[in-house]
Parts: structure tokens; C-alpha cells; sequence
């Protein structure tokens, strides 16, 4: 009971501005159950409030196995929630306007990156030109100029990461939901990409969903933090950053979100 | 290591001076220099290789086009798949070979060209039993339908989400998804297939009531105490094997390069 009550506080840093965007998400009281192999049940989603404005760039952090994933599953509508709502704004189409970067990054394995780009252009039946020409705008924007005619697996994760990326975007997506994306890279890399990831949502506006256990990426990239807690996850904090970018790591604001998250995640996973 | 092989054989083949066991490897040789010489009238070495090789031919096609067909069909419509299986599961351990009396029953001895309603086309169709046709398909479908099921039942999940969420219909996850991720072992079904009605084949022409086929050859010669004859059937019996084998390899080292080497 308590938690609820701490979900409904929105705890910014600074008064957060009259919201003029409409929301593009709404989940009310979501709640997703598991049932083992075993035949146990177990609760990963419990009473989830999440309201997401357009243009937005939302994260999510929390412990491994907390019920991230699930989250953007229920939100793609891959699978169904056992209990609340979604709701989607009227203006967005479930079925090819929600795009979505898995944590274990898919690239088509036959087709070569050009293709993997535009392999959701190809499925809108758009001609084979203008195709082209959007997958090789995006695949430069995302840095893989010259690599356009290799295979996923003559790249590296890095670069499998940026095609995965650009194949989301190529769709023009109203919602991105981005799974780990930058999980299993070093920090240069890492870095590089959460800039450009700063960039494109600078220029596209679109509506992001963010979702990362490293709480210093959830910083860097986030108009806004949701912080889940465990088993059964709720939101234990839901915070809007407004520190002007680019971020200074080593800034005092940065450190005392940084201490405050992680602190609230520790905390929860000494007394489980 | 060939040449000491040979060695021996010349060798061995002078002590036991028997050709009809063991010939020497020059009258190998020598059969191999005249393919279109005519045996105990039963046709020459080349011939009788063609008359097989279309019989496998046809008939591969056949078991190729109908196995990918069903294949796809059962692999991608779940009740579909669990009502064939247990037919299948009985008839599959089936060797081909002992269709062939049920086949030669069925089928009596008529041919290609009878089908269409000719009794003699004077042409080497003449030659192609439907009996024959029928237990190369037997052989050839089962790999082929298999791999293919396998394959298009068994995608990786998130290459299905992933179309999904791209805005793929049902249609386009088959054509797009299914299909090419499927395609390495459908291309395994087919070589296993054309192995296997190789084998077939051969068996079949080796049966009573065959007059024709390289298989055919080999048993007649063998009949004949014409050894020569047969090892030569038997080289080029290996042969072909081997170069449909490397062949159908090669396709697919072209076409799924990419098997064996996603993350
Ligand atoms: N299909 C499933 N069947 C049963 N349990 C599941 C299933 N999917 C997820 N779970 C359970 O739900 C919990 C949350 O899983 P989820 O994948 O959402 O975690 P996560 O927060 O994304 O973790 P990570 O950071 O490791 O990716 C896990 O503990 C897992 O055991
Ligand atoms: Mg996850």
C-alpha cells in the first residue's frame, strides 16, 4: 500500500513544467503474472502507472529480472496484461508505428544491412528507390556508412546495435522502445551511441521508451527516469530530469540522482 | 595412397589371374574408353547411366515439389502438422525399395508415355516406369518434407517479433520470415532427398522385372561373371553420388551462406 502512495508523488529534481504534450501511453494498474514450467505463479508486473507524453524520452531502470522487458512486451502488445489497462492514443496505429530494439538485438541473418534497414519500408511496399534512399540516410546517421552491403554477422555488436537502431527508426516510428540496447558494449562505444541516440531524438522527437539496468546511461539520456523495484515490480519512483545536455557526469545534480536511484535499488534487493 | 591402391589391385589381379572376380584395372580403364559400347544387349554404359539419371530426375522433382509444398503447409499451420505426423511417423521407417511390388501392382509396367495416352514413343521416356517414379518419390519426399517442416516450425522467435513489429501481415511474416529462415534446411531436405533417390533407384533397377538403368547393368553383368563391367557400374554409381552431392553443397554454400554463423 505504501508503494502505491510513493508512485503517485512525482519527486523532480525541479518543478516540472505545465505538461502541453497529450500522453501517447497510458497504463493503468497493469499487472502481468508468469506461470512456470513448474506451475508456479509468480507476479512480475503489479500496479503500474505510467503515463508517457509525446516526444518524451522515458527510462527505465531497474534490476536484472525485475520485469523490464515485460514492460515493453505489454507495450508492443507482444504479449497481454493480466491486469489494468493500455491505453494507446487514438492517433497511434498498434500494428506499424511501434518500433522495437530487443535486447537480444535481431537482424534478419540472410539479408545484408542496407536490407535489414529497409526490410520494414519493404514490408509498407514502398518502391525498392525511395527505400533505398531512406535505409542510406539512416544508415549514415547511425555511422555505418560503407558497411551498407554487409552481413549481421560480419559486423561487430556495436555496429549490429546501430543497424538495429536504424531498422527501427526506418519505419518512422511514433513510439521507439529500446530494450538494453547498449547492454553488452564497452564505454567508448557505449557513450558514442548514447549521443547519437541524444541526437536522433533531438531531431525526430520521437517518443521513447528507454529501458537499461545501468543507471548512469538512464541518466545521460532520460527527459524522465522510472525506477522499477522488485518482484513484483512497481514503480518505485518515477523522476523527471531536467539538467540541461549534455550532462555532466561529474556534475552535482548527475551524482545525487545517480546515488538516489541507486541507493533505492540496492536497498530493495538487501531486503529480498 | 590411390596410386599404391592400384598398385596392389594390378598386382593382386596378375596372381589371381580371375577376371571374373577380380579384373585387371586396365580393362576398367578400357571399359571406361568406350561408354557407348553396347553390353549383352542390354545397352551401353552410357546409356543406361542417362535412362537412371532421368528416372531420378522426374522423379526427384516430383518428391522435391510436392515435399517443399507439404512441407511448408504442415510446418507453418500447427493442427495441420499433428494430424499428418503419426501417418507419416508409420510410413516414413518404410524403405522405399519395399513399395516397389506394391508401386509395379499399382502401376503394371506402364510408363511416362503412356500416361499421356501414347503406347510407344520410340523416344528414352519409353524407359521411365511409373513404378520406378513412384518408389524415387517415396524416397526423395520424406527428407525433403521433414527438413522442411523442421525448418519452418522451428524460426527463431524474435525474427517473428521482430516482423511483427515492424508491421509484417501474416503473409509477409511467412514469405519474409519463415520461408528464408527456413530455406538452409529445406536445401538440407533436398540433398538428403536427391541422395536418397539415387540409392533408390539403383536398388529398384537391381529388382526383377527391370530392363533398363544402370543399376540394371551392374546385375546383369554381375549375371555374367562380367566383372569389369560391374566395378565400372559401381564407379560410376559412386561418381554421380558424389557429384549430386557436391553439387547441391555448392548450391547451398551459395545461396544460405549465412547458416551456422547468426548470433
Ligand atoms: N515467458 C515467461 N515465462 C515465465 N516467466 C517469465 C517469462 N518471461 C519472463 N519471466 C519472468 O519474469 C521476470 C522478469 O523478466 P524480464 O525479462 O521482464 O526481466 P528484465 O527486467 O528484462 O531482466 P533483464 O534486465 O535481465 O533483461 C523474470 O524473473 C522471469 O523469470
Ligand atoms: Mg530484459
Amino acid at each position: 500500500m505504501e508503494r502505491k502512495r510513493i508512485l503517485a508523488v512525482n519527486t523532480g529534481t525541479h518543478t516540472s513544467k505545465p505538461n502541453i504534450h497529450p500522453s501517447i501511453i497510458r497504463l493503468e494498474h497493469v499487472g502481468k503474472d508468469f506461470t512456470t514450467e513448474s506451475g508456479k505463479r509468480i507476479a512480475v508486473l503489479d500496479d503500474i502507472n505510467l503515463d508517457i507524453k509525446t516526444g518524451q524520452l522515458v527510462t527505465v531502470v531497474g534490476a536484472t529480472g525485475t520485469g523490464k522487458t515485460t514492460l515493453l512486451n505489454l507495450i508492443a502488445s507482444i504479449c497481454k496484461a493480466d491486469q489494468g489497462r493500455i491505453t494507446l492514443n487514438k492517433t497511434l496505429n498498434i500494428c506499424n508505428e511501434i518500433a522495437y530494439v530487443f535486447q537480444h538485438y535481431t537482424l534478419l541473418p540472410w539479408q545484408n544491412v542496407l536490407k535489414n534497414v529497409a526490410f520494414g519500408l519493404q514490408l509498407r511496399k514502398i518502391p525498392i528507390r525511395q527505400r533505398n534512399d531512406d535505409a542510406m540516410k539512416l544508415i549514415d546517421k547511425v555511422g555505418l556508412a560503407g558497411f551498407e552491403k554487409a552481413y549481421p554477422h560480419e559486423l561487430s555488436g556495436g555496429m549490429r546495435q546501430r543497424a538495429a537502431i536504424a531498422q527501427a527508426l526506418a519505419i518512422k516510428p511514433k513510439l521507439l522502445l529500446m530494450d538494453e540496447p547498449f547492454g553488452s558494449l564497452d564505454d567508448t562505444t557505449r557513450t558514442e551511441l548514447q549521443r547519437m541516440l541524444i541526437d536522433l531524438h533531438r531531431q525526430t522527437q520521437t517518443t521513447t521508451i528507454f529501458v537499461t539496468h545501468n543507471i548512469d546511461e538512464a541518466i545521460i539520456l532520460a527527459d524522465r527516469i522510472v525506477v522499477l523495484a522488485q518482484r513484483p515490480a512497481v514503480i518505485q519512483q518515477d523522476i523527471t530530469i531536467d539538467l540541461p545536455r549534455p550532462r555532466n557526469r561529474t556534475s552535482r545534480q548527475f551524482t545525487d540522482i545517480y546515488l538516489k536511484i541507486r541507493n533505492m535499488i540496492t536497498t530493495k534487493e538487501v531486503i529480498e | 595412397m590411390p596410386l599404391v591402391l592400384l598398385i596392389a589391385w594390378q598386382l593382386a589381379a596378375m596372381r589371381l589371374d580371375a577376371p571374373w572376380l577380380l579384373p585387371l584395372p586396365s580393362r576398367i580403364l578400357e571399359q571406361f574408353c568406350h561408354p557407348l559400347r553396347s553390353h549383352f544387349s542390354s545397352g551401353s554404359l552410357a546409356s543406361n547411366t542417362i535412362i537412371s539419371l532421368l528416372r531420378v530426375s522426374i522423379g526427384f522433382t516430383l518428391a522435391a515439389v510436392v515435399g517443399v509444398c507439404f512441407g511448408l503447409f504442415a510446418g507453418s499451420i500447427k493442427p495441420v502438422r499433428n494430424l499428418f505426423e503419426p501417418i507419416l511417423e508409420i510410413l516414413r521407417p518404410l524403405c522405399p525399395i519395399a513399395w516397389l511390388p506394391f508401386a509395379i501392382a499399382v502401376f503394371k509396367l506402364k510408363t511416362l508415355p503412356n500416361l499421356l495416352g501414347i503406347e510407344y514413343s520410340r523416344t528414352i521416356f519409353d524407359q521411365v516406369q511409373l513404378g520406378m517414379i513412384f518408389v524415387i518419390f517415396i524416397g526423395g519426399f520424406f527428407p525433403v518434407f521433414i527438413n522442411t517442416v523442421d525448418g519452418v516450425s522451428g524460426v527463431r522467435q524474435n525474427l517473428i517479433l521482430l516482423g511483427k513489429t515492424l508491421g509484417a501481415s501474416k503473409v509477409q511474416i511467412f514469405v519474409r520470415i519463415h520461408l528464408p529462415a527456413a530455406m538452409p534446411q529445406i536445401l538440407t531436405g533436398l540433398r538428403q532427398g536427391l541422395g536418397l533417390c539415387w540409392f533408390v533407384i539403383i536398388a529398384a533397377e537391381m529388382m526383377v522385372g527391370a530392363d533398363s538403368g544402370i543399376g540394371y547393368l551392374l546385375m546383369y553383368a554381375a549375371d555374367n561373371s562380367a566383372m569389369d563391367v560391374v566395378i565400372v557400374c559401381m564407379l560410376i554409381i559412386g561418381a554421380v553420388g558424389a557429384a549430386m552431392n557436391h553439387l547441391m553443397r555448392r548450391c547451398m554454400h551459395r545461396y544460405v551462406s549465412w547458416k551456422g554463423k547468426e548470433f
